[in-house]
């Protein structure tokens, strides 16, 4: 069984190491010999990959980085506080459902792009910047499902807690809070992403630090095979954030079967 | 008189919001913050209808343009990847990869390779569009319930109307999910490629404004673009419970049963 996994594993990376191959030759095949060799603005396949190693040893990338990563954090903790509060909040009360349910899908769709040259006018190109746009865009999808786990929540756990008269606020954080973890998780496993978005679109658009400040620099220099690594690198760090928040969430649910089972 | 309750109730916060705004804004004159009726004047002095042919309809047309390849080629290349082992074990590790990476990011190599005109608009707003639209198609197809296809078998369809009438209809709903994640990436990406780089259009004009620090005009710029994203994610809304109401009704009767 074991075995069985771990070969097919193998075979699955195997499979994908061949697709990307295919790809990285089909790419040097058109760019230089192919249609679109010597056009402009379009690097072949080893100018690309060869800028991609260069910048692991360029500090000034790895600081970009760490000013990307920061800003999207930062966003992400504030939006991690404030769609708590208003999701426990319009997921607890029926009434102040009602008041802000409207408001909250009026504001959900809207891209936070849209606000950049708002809040650019009123912080300038600054780190703050990113921190907003970020939070802004990573609240919605924790918000809305703090709400749906506050609603999950085992109807016959919250008996319990009233026959053993707890106090309003030790349900809240020992029964309702805990079981809408999980949801939590699938929240901001979505928010991160647009939270990473966010963070470079301030850098790109608006010329606060971070990896889309250097993109842009790239874009402005004509370099595109220097732009083409940066891309690269920014997939390299969603794909290890994903990565990180589904193991996040495999652990968290196993835990909480594993006890759902042993009760 | 339900309904009545729910409005008065639902709209209380927004009017009070706005209420407290222009109080606060009438008083304190920060240029950055300009009051409600300056912005409503620019509003209808920019929009309504002098710069809608010369930034509006263009950007919305790149937008409709690039949009439709995406679906397009994102469902055919979703089916073509969902059907055929081979070429999904190969790319589907690449598609995942790729979608990791922020969208914005793709923006400056088609400007440097095809310009600030509506050709780079139009094929960034695509590839963004293309990558939700490939991955909700395959899921899609891998979800189909495998008694429909027997079906389809014994009634000895070819395998085309076996495509065409099972798998991608019942595929439908995941792909409506990731045509919907495609039309924000597409909006999200029109507005960010005129920021970044353009002559004209919507996302310019209002990124103009901040230079100049005419707020008024990025507020009018901003509420444009908030009323244009809402219309369009309500379209199509509305457009796919149309096209979905067999799945819809289906889902009601299960649930009622």
């Amino acid at each position: 069984m074991t075995s069985r996994r771990i070969t097919s594993g193998a075979q699955n990376a195997a499979f994908g190491i061949s697709g990307a191959l295919i790809w990285l030759v089909s790419w040097q095949w058109f760019t230089t010999a192919g249609p679109f060799a010597g056009i402009v603005g379009f690097p072949t396949m080893t100018g690309s990959v060869a800028q991609t190693l260069g910048l692991i040893w360029e500090s000034s990338f790895w600081a970009a980085v760490g000013e990307t990563l920061k800003m999207a954090f930062a966003g992400l903790g504030i939006a991690v506080v404030i769609g708590m509060g208003i999701g426990l909040l319009t997921g607890l009360s029926r009434r102040s459902h009602e008041a802000l349910d409207p408001t909250i899908q009026f504001l959900r769709p809207l891209p936070p792009v849209v606000i950049l040259p708002l809040v650019l006018l009123v912080l300038g190109p600054t780190t703050e910047l990113g921190v907003f746009l970020a939070a802004f865009g990573a609240v919605w999808p924790i918000l809305v499902q703090v709400q749906a786990g506050v609603r999950d929540v085992d109807p016959i756990a919250l008996d319990t807690a009233q026959s053993m008269s707890l106090s309003w606020f030790k349900t809240q954080t020992a029964v309702v809070i805990p079981s809408a973890i999980p949801f939590i998780i699938t929240g901001v496993k979505i928010a991160v992403s647009a939270a990473l978005l966010l963070a470079i679109a301030a850098g790109l658009l608006a010329g606060a630090p971070g990896l889309g400040k250097l993109i842009l620099i790239a874009q402005e220099a004509n370099q595109s095979d220097l732009a083409f690594g940066l891309i690269l690198w920014s997939g390299v760090l969603g794909a290890s954030l994903a990565l990180i928040l589904a193991w996040a969430e495999r652990t968290l649910v196993r835990g909480r079967r594993a006890l759902e089972e042993y009760l | 008189m339900n309904a009545l309750r729910k409005v008065a109730v639902g709209g209380f916060i927004p009017v009070l919001v706005i209420a407290g705004y222009w109080v606060w804004a009438t008083m304190s004159r920060n240029p950055y913050f300009p009051n409600p009726m300056r912005i409503m004047e620019r509003f209808q002095k920019l929009w309504l209808f002098a710069k809608l042919p010369t930034d509006v309809v263009p950007s919305l047309t790149n937008f409709a343009l690039g949009y439709v390849i995406a679906v397009f080629s994102g469902v055919i290349a979703g089916v073509v990847l969902g059907r055929i082992k081979l070429l999904r074990q190969l790319f589907a590790p690449l598609l995942d990869f790729a979608r990791s990476i922020p969208a914005i990011m793709l923006i400056p190599p088609f400007v440097l390779l095809l310009g600030i005109g509506d050709q780079s608009k139009v094929a960034i707003i695509a590839l963004g569009a293309f990558f939700p639209v490939v991955l909700a198609t395959m899921d899609g197809l891998r979800r189909t319930d495998p008694a429909l296809i027997d079906v389809t078998r014994s009634m000895q369809l070819s395998r085309w109307q076996e495509l065409l009438v099972a798998w991608v209809p019942s595929a439908g709903p995941q792909i409506a999910g990731g045509m919907q994640t495609g039309l924000q990436f597409a909006f999200i990406l029109m507005v960010a490629s005129e920021m970044l780089a353009a002559t004209h259009g919507l996302g310019y004009l209002t990124m103009q404004a901040q230079f100049t620090f005419d707020s008024a005009s990025v507020w009018a710029g901003i509420l444009m673009l908030a009323i244009l994203g809402f219309g369009l994610n309500t379209l199509f809304v509305l457009a796919r419970n149309r096209v979905l109401r067999w799945h819809i009704q289906s889902r009601a009767t299960a649930r009622a049963r």
